[in-house]
Order: structure tokens, then sequence, then C-alpha cells
């Protein structure tokens, strides 16, 4: 398969340099990318990086080239499109995203900001900073990702051949840093008072004796109630 | 972010008013170009507000002033004579500050860039007595937000200050009043390919007719015709254009725009596909006519859905 390359990402970011951003699982092409990948972002202000993005990209916009940006909170897509079809998708987060199959602890997204990496990369004759999640909270992230994927997505078993191919001493120790940001689930026994179970209990009852009345009426619902108080007495 | 209302105001901007009574709105243009000369202050709204009962808009706008009641009174009777119609221009005023002012019971804090707006107007515009000036004020003004959110919602907008804090979208830097949006496709768009709505009739009965950018009022101007954006400007403003324009501003900005500084700091023209395939401008009529008069072939617009 052939690279598409019709955006000049060491460009893209180029003019994104002085955000706070880290790229996560970056792909192991980059700055290469097939038609239709896509690259994940955690962004500091996810609002002025869109705007850094979408200044830089628009500079390369040509008749047949759209850029599109959808946002939802705190998830933003720009997607750079090519006749109608994504050609390459930013993906963008303001906040952790959300896990099904994993809680973790929302701090982690600005941990991950803290402890970028830096690497330089060429661009024309100019070199600047291009930022990364640093290796432990690499592996930490692509492990989540494969844990949620992969019922659906095999390929994602990328990520554990990425995880496998480091040494064994990070790899105990992202799993640590796992274990440090993975939040339980919060314990709801006890949440609630004797009055409000009590009434939980009752009123799921309510519907069966109105049923009951409209059907015996109030003679014939009390006699039902005694013949049961008596079965229950001789049993 | 924290909220907005939690932080002092003296520690960030504020909005407040301007309300121009019916005796002074003759002098409008005067009065809002010396408003707009405030480098601090700006303009975000002006709109004509005709109250149904006079007394009783009168008593809501100063029900929210620091002077006791009785005072206010005999102030207030001579505009129970005006013209029931007034002219709010609201302000985003960068540098509130906060003065306090007066003694005793009229003891207040104000902000010294609108006391000293306000009280310049009244010299040069309050009716003369002898030579002096009488207390039949032309111009009453805001001392804090609330009073700001207070008239902005006896006048129906019910969101108050609210409205001008709201962001169509939240990447990009537009007008406040667009339907907000989220979604959007950045596009080369010649300049000849856009259209602007613009208003025909009277402020009371009005129709909006699509022109194409090259016969719009404001490509007339850059042209060197400048009567039929002058009459546009003083016929609608206030009543269907509530955003503050002036010739010397769009002159000014003829001269100065760079479009692709404003991109970068998410200025985007925002345009819509109309039904019949067009491209209808909804905000940066202004920046669309300077780029097409400017002869620039293409230019990144936004289009929204």
């Amino acid at each position: 398969m052939n690279y598409s390359n019709k955006l000049d990402l060491r460009l893209v970011f180029k003019l994104c340099a002085s955000q706070e951003y880290a790229v996560v699982k970056c792909p192991q092409e980059f700055p290469n990318y097939y038609s239709g990948s896509d690259i994940d972002i955690f962004c500091g202000n996810i609002d002025a990086f869109t705007r850094a993005l979408a200044s830089s990209i628009s500079t390369l916009l040509r008749e047949g080239i759209t850029l599109k940006v959808t946002s939802k909170p705190q998830q933003y897509h720009v997607d750079f499109v090519i006749d109608d079809k994504l050609d390459f998708r930013f993906d963008l987060y303001g906040a952790l995203p959300s896990y099904d199959k994993v809680r973790l602890k929302p701090s982690l997204f600005y941990a991950v900001l803290d402890a970028r990496q830096g690497n330089r990369i060429q661009a024309g004759a100019d070199e600047y900073m291009f930022y990364t999640a640093c290796a432990r909270h690499e592996l930490l992230l692509r492990y989540v990702e494969y844990l949620e994927w992969y019922e659906r997505r095999e390929d994602k078993i990328k990520h554990i051949d990425h995880i496998l191919s480091h040494p064994e001493n990070s790899r105990s120790e992202f799993i640590g840093l796992l274990h440090r940001y993975t939040e339980l689930p919060a314990c709801t026994t006890g949440k609630y008072g004797l009055f409000k179970r009590l009434t939980q209990y009752y009123s799921k009852n309510i519907s069966f004796y109105y049923l009951r009345i409209r059907d015996k009426g109030m003679l014939g619902s009390i006699q039902a109630l005694a013949r049961r108080l008596g079965k229950r007495g001789r049993n | 972010m924290p909220d907005r209302r939690q932080i002092p105001s003296i520690w960030r901007s504020r909005f407040d008013y301007f309300l121009i009574w019916g005796h002074g709105v003759k002098h409008a243009d005067e009065i809002i170009a010396r408003i707009a000369s405030t480098e601090s202050l700006r303009i975000v709204r002006i709109q004509y507000y005709r109250p149904p009962n006079l007394p009783r808009f009168v008593r809501a706008v100063y029900s929210h002033d620091y002077a006791p009641f009785h005072h206010l009174k005999a102030k207030t009777r001579y505009l129970l004579e005006t013209e029931p119609l007034v002219l709010i221009v609201v302000v985003e005023n960068e540098c509130p500050g906060a003065q306090a002012v007066g003694t005793g019971a009229f003891r207040h804090f104000e902000s010294p860039v609108i006391k000293v707006i306000k009280e310049d107007i009244r010299d040069r515009f309050n009716e003369k007595l002898a030579d002096r000036r009488t207390e039949n004020h032309v111009i009453h003004a805001s001392d804090n937000e609330e009073q700001t959110d207070k008239l902005l919602k006896h006048i129906g907008l019910r969101t108050g200050i609210d409205l001008f804090l709201r962001r169509p979208n939240p990447v990009l830097d537009v007008v406040y009043h667009l339907q907000p949006f989220t979604e959007f496709k950045v596009q080369l768009v010649n300049a000849d390919s856009l259209s602007c709505r613009i208003l025909q009739g009277t402020p009371h009965q009005y129709d909006k007719l699509l022109l194409p950018i090259d016969q719009t009022p404001q490509t007339l101007f850059l042209k060197g015709h400048h009567d039929p954006y002058r009459s546009y400007l003083a016929k609608f403003t206030g009543w269907l254009l509530t955003d503050y324009y002036s010739l010397s501003n769009f002159a000014d900005m003829a001269k100065r725009l760079d479009y692709q500084k404003m991109t970068s700091m998410g200025r985007y023209i925002v345009a819509e596909r109309t039904e019949a395939g067009r491209l209808a401008v909804l905000d940066g009529v202004h920046r669309a006519a300077i780029l097409n008069h400017r002869k620039v072939q293409s230019f990144p617009v936004v289009v929204v859905a």
C-alpha cells in the first residue's frame, strides 16, 4: 500500500509548534501516512490548537480540497478531505477520552501533556520540535486502546506488538502506571437510607394493589389479604 | 475556566450601556462616534427601543440606581416629556476600574471611563440655559454590569449579557448573533461566487435581497460611491443592524486588512450555501468586499452546513 502524503505533516506541525500538545499512539510511518488514516492528539487548549491547525492547513487548500471541522464536547475532528474522500484525520482531545472497558483517572490527560517528549523534525531548512507522549504513557494508552477495541477490531493487536517490542523494564513500568491511573467504580451499597429503600420496595407493589382493588373491590381485597395472612400463620 | 461572574469585575472586562433618551436621539451619530473613539470600549450592540410605557421604563432604568428614590423622582420628571424612543449602546468595557463617587446616600462605585464619557456627552448635548448645562440629561449610563443585564432583560433580550458571551462555535471567532454550529468546512472560494443578504425597504417593512458581492453598498463604497453605504447605515443601524459600523472604520479597515492573519485567530468569513447553490455570507461582508475590491482571486472561507 502506497503512502498518500498529500498533506505535508511536517509543515502542518511546524505551525503548531508553539501549542501545548502531545501526539499519542503515533503511527510508525509518521510523517508519512496512508489515505484514510488518522492521528490522535491530546491538546492543552483544544480550541487554540484547532485554530492553529486549521490556519496551517488552509494555506494548502486547493480546488477540490476542503478542511472539515466537527466539534463534540472535548473532542474535535479536523478532516483533510480530497474530492469528498477523507484523506487524513486529526483526532483532537481536550480531555481524556472515556473508555467502556477500563476506567481511567482524568488526571492522566494532564500527566501525558506534562511529560510529553520533544522530537526534532526537519521541515525544509528549519528544524522544530514535534511532541509525542513519553514511552510509558504511550504504552499505557496503547494497552488501553487494545483492551477497548480488540473484540471488534483485530488490527488493534498492533498495539500489543508495539508493547512487546519494548524492553521488559519499561513494560513493568507502564503496568505500575496503569495501576496508578485506574479508577475503581464507586461502591453503591448502603448509598440509600432505610426510608428510601422501603419506599422503593413498596412503590413496586402499588400497581399490584391498585389492580386488585379495581378488580375485586375494597372488601374483596381485604378478604384476599386476610386469607393470605391466615395461610402464612398456618405455615 | 472559572465562571466569569466569580472574578471581580475590576479584574476583567465587563459590559456597560449608554442610554440616549428621546431628546438626545437627534445627536445619536455624534454620541456613538464619541463612545467609539474611546480605546478601551468596544461597541457590541446598538439598538433602538420604543418603550410601550415610558414612565414604567424610566422607573425600570432607575430602579437599580443608587441615588435615594425621592431624588430620582425629581431628577427623572423631565424624561416623561421626551419622545418615547431611546437608543441603547452596549459596550464591552476593557478597563472598567472602580471609583467611589458621591457622599452619604449618594455614594456608589462607577467606572471612571464611563463617567468621563457620560459627563463629556452631557456637557456637549444637554440643553443649555444661560450658557450653562441643564440637568436634563440626554444620556444615562450603567454603574455596573448587573444594571446592564437587567436593562437588556427588560427590553426583551431574555439572556441579558450572556447574549454577548455566547460563542456560536468554540473554534471560530464569529459574531455572537450567528446560530450555533458544530460542523464547518474551510474551502477556497472565488470572490465572485459570494453573495450577501442586503436589507431593502424600511426598518419596519423590509426584505433581504441576495446580491453578488460586487453590487453591495460595501463594495460601492470602496469604489468611491459613498452614498449608498451611508444611507444604508443611516436607515438600518439600531433597528436591523445592531453591530457597530461606520464609514471611517470601514475605510480604515480597507487599508489595513490582513485576512491571513485574521484566519490564524479563527476570524474567517463565514458563509452558508443557499438552496439555489450560492454562497451567502453570514459574517464578514465587509472583509469579503475588501478582498473582492483588491482582486484577490480566492481565499479560505468557512462554509457552515
